[in-house]
């Protein structure tokens, strides 16, 4: 006879443990999950599809907004029963709400229908904001009801925002930019609008130029950009792929006067000329007294090649064209400027970008290939230049950067009174308090980057300059001014060897290049003098 | 290993017992019924909505107008209108007004003036929609099917 | 005792039929096997259910999935309610099952159950790979790009990542095929497989002689009908009951439309797959090929590593110093990396803090 084995009685009570538990989970949850009383859930839902140009629609819409036009019969308190504003022409039951307010109309829940946040695609478009779905539909024409949808369309070509990007079935336009053909499709009336105003948020790298746009201006702007979708009502597929095939290049036609394409080309959207002022770039005024023609021509056609980094795109235009704006710029530059004393010069001259109050805040600093240097505050800099640089930048410009030569409109004994102004207001320095340095590393014969010389610069340079010294290493966007573009081989082919050195050796004051004369080995230094000039020979 | 089994542990046994498979069998239903509604769910959606018919104005006096693309016909009597369904209540033919009332071309059905079954293998009478007049626009709606007619009258 | 023995004579049906007729005392002690086992059966049995219920209403085209998921979440009356069962069952089974892994190493005796351990193995892949394809389903934002994340992640491996990339996605990638295959996978391949294998690794247990016990046994045996029974039925019971009360508090993400164009940053891929990300984000050869290679091989041949002699009557009996010091490694370094995955990294997969 075996041993009784002890029975284990706990697990019956386990069980009526669980069963109890189970039976009030399934009673919570029944309880929880059922929709309370009088919710839409409780009722039948709207259904409703809608065939918007071959594409069926599906929506639950008018469960709670009855209101096509008038309430269900079953109407309920909550529902949103006021009825729809007349739009004769368009019948509401037959185009549906989501076609033009957006919204995801599969949805019954307050929050979701209204569409999910993030890029806000298809966030709901309320009362004015309507206007922005009429161009998916509409060609693209003046319309009742879409006054500023249209308003929009037109900012956007006054405003030079085609000459960078691309948008499908408009006349010709630039691909610098992002291409917008789709945009409404995947951002939110507010999300486009942000890009506008601040176009360096996201990403923070972009190039785009903050536009001087009234807050009405970039509304109307945006609804125009909502309408451009990726399945535009009024265009058939073949339809959208014979604009593509027949983009206008030019119109054959003989181009009118200089300063009419000048117009045409809306150079003003960013630049100034005369009273007209973009206030985005320089000015043009008497751009033409003081860079040659042949620069001008160079550099309307790659600018990139004599600013590198400008974000000035390239201008599509006909060599006629460019030779009568040209012609155009070269006969109208005269600098007329009455009373030239120091601080109307300055303000005339140099304020646009290095800003009336020298910080190197002006105006249009933000779009430069590099930041203007600021004065104020920055002796520490001054001190350290010869007095002869300063004066041959002010005199023939700095190569490769947006600073022109001003011999040709400013007599020598201006630009000297000019700058005893500067130094004394803004710099707060005499103009000869300058600092001793001491004597570089003897200069090799034929200095050479080794292998060492590489490991030298990734270990200390790259983080600014970067890899391939574009001056976009990792932490770049951290200092201001920002890191040296040793790609710039205008600037680098006008500037001598020694001041590399000392500019690596000594730092340069008043930026973020510290001084490397503890850290860089004296016989490397003549290396890497060699090694940063490499990046500007390797192209082209 | 006896057989002695007390009264008292076969009681609380079954108790036990009863508890277990009503706790379990009851939540058990519950959920089932949940799965149940989910999979017949389909069936609380509905097209029925608003439909602009015409203008009321259109629409003569004493006279019945159908539209058949919409399985519909207007009546007006003076200033008032109705909308009574146009399918047939047998098998879905689409009827024909005659000025009597209604006459169904599949099998012969014939409908009085109120939609009520004069002779035919239709049984039931054609049933009438709600109606509102909108800007001067009929709409009728098309989930409110009805056995009388729904008068409304012109403004 | 009477009633169970009278029981053994007569009809068996399909319950009686897979379980033994007596089981060890030792068997019916909680922590023997902490119920992981049933637990994984029952989410399993959750699965289905949902499964099918979802199926009725979804619909796998790109442009209709993500209105069909709106349509089922709020739409349906407790239509919200069984996608987020399903949604909490298909993550706790991968939890559950890991523990299930992790117990079954370290307790049991597993070169005589070598063939089960392989079972095993092929029921976790089955489960990430059912995971996987059904995160993409609802077609919104996240998924889009944790399954554009996950399938680049499979591109790193030689030779077979683009193989497995190819046949997951339909294409090289996410294109108008990915939808309708990860759909046909997860509903029509991956559920029979689930019954295949769940069903061959029932009965290896039986074949096996049970779970793994101390020898020479000085335990007592206990009739499986009724206490296994009972035990078994209580495991599914509270499970159910979590998963219930769960899903009522813990909603299955909806987030927008998928837009190819603007990817989240991060963007991340599920979580199961995250530390693997988190690897690769070191280097990708290590992290993204030779780390998981070395994983997968480990799991393959740690059994076979055991001190056959001895039998396992607890935590590690029966085990390497080295081999568990390996595993353990390998799942605390999971737990880490997802964790460092999922909440301390930002925008750019910078570290960040995550309050
Ligand atoms: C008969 C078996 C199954 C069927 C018919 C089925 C069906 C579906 C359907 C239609 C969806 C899309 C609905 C949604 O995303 O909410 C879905 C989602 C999902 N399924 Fe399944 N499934 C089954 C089994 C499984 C299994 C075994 C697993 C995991 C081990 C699983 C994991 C998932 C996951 C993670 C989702 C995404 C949930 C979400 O984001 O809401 N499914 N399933
Ligand atoms: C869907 C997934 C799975 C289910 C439903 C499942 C189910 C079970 C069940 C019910 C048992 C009985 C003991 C217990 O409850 O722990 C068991 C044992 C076992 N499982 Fe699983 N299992 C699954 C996945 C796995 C995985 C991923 C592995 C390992 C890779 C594995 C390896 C084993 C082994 C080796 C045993 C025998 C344990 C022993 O002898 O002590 N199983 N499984
Ligand atoms: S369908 Fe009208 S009589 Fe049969």
């Amino acid at each position: 006879m075996k041993k009784k084995t002890p029975q284990p009685v706990w697990i019956n009570y386990l069980l009526l443990g669980a069963a109890g538990v189970f039976f009030l989970s399934v009673m919570f949850t029944g309880w929880k999950a059922y929709p309370k009383q009088n919710h839409v859930m409780t009722q039948y839902i709207a259904d409703l599809t809608i065939n918007l140009t071959g594409l069926p629609i599906r929506e639950h819409c008018t469960s709670c907004h009855p209101a096509g036009r008038f309430p269900l019969i079953i109407s309920r308190k909550k529902r949103q029963d006021k009825p729809h504003p007349d739009i004769t022409p368009h019948l509401t039951e037959e185009l549906g709400c989501t076609g033009c307010h957006l919204g995801e109309g599969m949805a019954v829940d307050p929050n979701i229908s209204h569409g999910l946040p993030g890029m806000g695609a298809r966030e709901v478009l309320k009362k004015k904001d309507v206007q922005a779905s009429c161009y998916t539909c509409h060609k693209l024409a003046p319309l009742q009801g879409a006054k500023l949808a249209w308003k929009g369309y037109k900012l956007f070509f006054e405003k030079g925002c085609d000459t960078c990007h691309f948008v499908d079935g408009l006349e010709l336009a630039g691909r610098y930019g992002p291409e917008l053909s789709t945009i409404g499709t995947y951002l939110g009336l507010k999300k486009i609008q942000e890009s506008i105003k601040y176009p360096k948020n996201d990403p923070v790298n972009s190039i785009m130029p903050r536009i001087p746009l009234s807050s009405s201006q970039i509304k109307a702007i945006s609804y125009f950009l909502k309408s451009r979708t990726k399945n535009p009502a009024h265009l058939t597929p073949m339809a959208r792929n014979a604009l593509r095939s027949e983009k206008k290049v030019h119109s054959g036609q003989e181009p009118s006067t200089g300063q009419n394409i000048f117009k045409d080309k809306k150079c003003m959207a960013c630049h100034q000329y005369g009273d007209i002022d973009g206030g985005v770039a320089t000015d043009l005024t008497f751009i033409a007294q003081m860079r040659s023609k042949s620069y001008l021509r160079d550099y309307l056609r790659n600018p990139q090649k004599l600013v590198p980094g400008a974000i000035m795109p390239v201008i599509a235009m006909s060599p006629v064209e460019e030779e009568k704006i040209l012609d155009f710029l070269v006969t109208s530059s005269y600098f007329t400027l009455k009373k030239r004393d120091p601080k109307n010069l300055y303000m005339a001259l140099c304020q646009r970008c290095h800003a009336a109050d020298g910080n190197g805040m002006g105006i249009i600093y933000k779009n430069l290939s590099g930041l203007p240097r600021p004065f104020l505050k920055n002796s520490d800099f001054y001190r350290s230049v010869p007095q002869s640089r300063i004066i041959k930048s002010v005199e023939s410009g700095i190569p490769g950067s947006a600073m022109p030569p001003y011999d040709k409109i400013l007599s020598k004994a201006e630009i000297d009174s000019l700058l005893t102004l500067i130094f004394d207001s803004f710099i707060g320095l005499k103009r000869d308090d300058k600092k001793k340095f001491a004597t570089l590393p003897p200069e090799q014969k034929n200095p050479l980057a080794t292998k060492h010389t590489k490991k030298l610069y990734m270990k200390n340079c790259l983080r600014c300059h970067g890899k391939f010294g574009t001056g976009t290493g990792p932490e770049y966007l951290e200092h201001t001014p920002r890191p040296r573009n040793f790609t710039n081989n205008v600037f680098f082919n006008d500037i001598e060897d020694k001041r590399i050195a000392r500019s690596i050796y000594d730092g340069v004051p008043g930026t973020s290049m510290p001084p490397f004369k503890t850290i860089v080995p004296d016989n490397e230094l003549w290396n890497l003098v060699t090694m940063v000039r490499m990046f500007s020979k390797n192209d082209d | 290993m006896t057989k002695q089994i007390d009264n008292k542990s076969t009681r609380r046994e079954w108790l036990q017992k009863g508890l277990i498979y009503g706790a379990v069998g009851t939540a058990s239903a519950a959920l089932a019924g949940i799965f149940i509604d989910v999979w017949f769910s389909a069936s609380r959606f509905t097209t029925a909505r608003w439909v602009n018919i015409a203008p009321a104005s259109t629409i003569p006096y004493d006279m019945t107008v159908p539209f058949p693309d919409k399985k519909i016909a207007i009546v007006r009597k003076n200033s008032r209108l109705a909308a009574v369904s146009l399918e047939c209540t047998h098998l879905g033919c689409l009827v024909t007004a005659t000025g009597q009332g209604f006459y169904c071309p599949c099998h012969g059905s014939f409908f009085g003036s109120q939609g009520e079954v004069y002779s035919g293998p239709a049984t039931r009478s054609l049933p009438w929609y709600t109606v509102r007049i909108h800007k001067n626009n009929i709409w009728i709606h098309t989930g409110s099917k009805q056995q009388t007619p729904f008068w409304v009258t012109i403004g | 005792m009477l009633k169970s023995t009278k029981q053994q004579g007569t009809k068996r049906n399909f319950i009686d039929h897979i379980h033994p007729p007596s089981v060890r005392s030792r068997t019916l002690r909680p922590w023997t096997t902490f119920g992981l086992g049933i637990a994984a059966l029952t989410c399993l049995f959750v699965l289905f259910l949902t499964g099918i219920t979802l199926f009725l209403y979804y619909v796998p085209e790109q442009s209709k999935a993500y209105e069909r998921i709106l349509h089922i979440t709020t739409g349906l009356r407790f239509g919200n309610l069984i996608r987020n069962l399903h949604y909490l069952a298909a993550n706790g089974l991968i939890i559950i099952t890991s523990l299930h892994l992790i117990r079954v190493f370290l307790t049991s005796e597993l070169r005589q159950r070598y063939l089960n351990w392989l079972y095993g193995l092929v029921l976790f892949t089955l489960i990430l790979l059912s995971n996987f394809t059904g995160y993409i389903l609802p077609w919104d934002q996240i998924s889009y790009w944790a399954i554009k994340i996950g399938a680049s992640l499979a591109g790193y491996f030689p030779v077979i990542g683009g193989f497995v990339q190819n046949f997951l996605l339909g294409g090289e990638g996410i294109g108008p095929e990915t939808l309708i295959r990860a759909f046909a996978l997860h509903v029509g391949v991956f559920p029979p497989l689930f019954i295949l294998f769940v069903a061959l690794h029932l009965w290896r247990i039986r074949k096996d002689g049970g779970l793994t016990h101390p020898s020479p046994s000085s335990d007592t045996t206990l009739p499986a009908n009724p206490w296994l029974y009972r035990l078994e039925f209580s495991v599914f019971l509270l499970v159910l009951s979590v998963l219930l009360v769960l899903s009522n508090f813990i909603d299955a993400p909806v987030f927008e439309r998928a837009n190819s164009l603007h990817p989240p940053n991060p963007a991340k891929a599920p979580w199961y797959f995250i530390g693997i990300q988190e690897l690769v984000s070191y280097s990708a050869m290590f992290g993204g090929v030779i780390i998981p290679l070395f994983m997968l091989a480990f799991f393959i041949i740690a059994p076979l590593m055991e001190h056959s002699q001895k039998q396992a009557v607890g935590f590690f009996m029966n085990k390497n110093l080295w081999v568990k010091a390996i595993f353990i490694l390998i799942i605390v370094s999971q737990i880490v990396l997802i964790i460092i995955g999922q909440w301390f990294r930002g925008k750019n997969w910078a570290f960040i803090m995550p309050f």
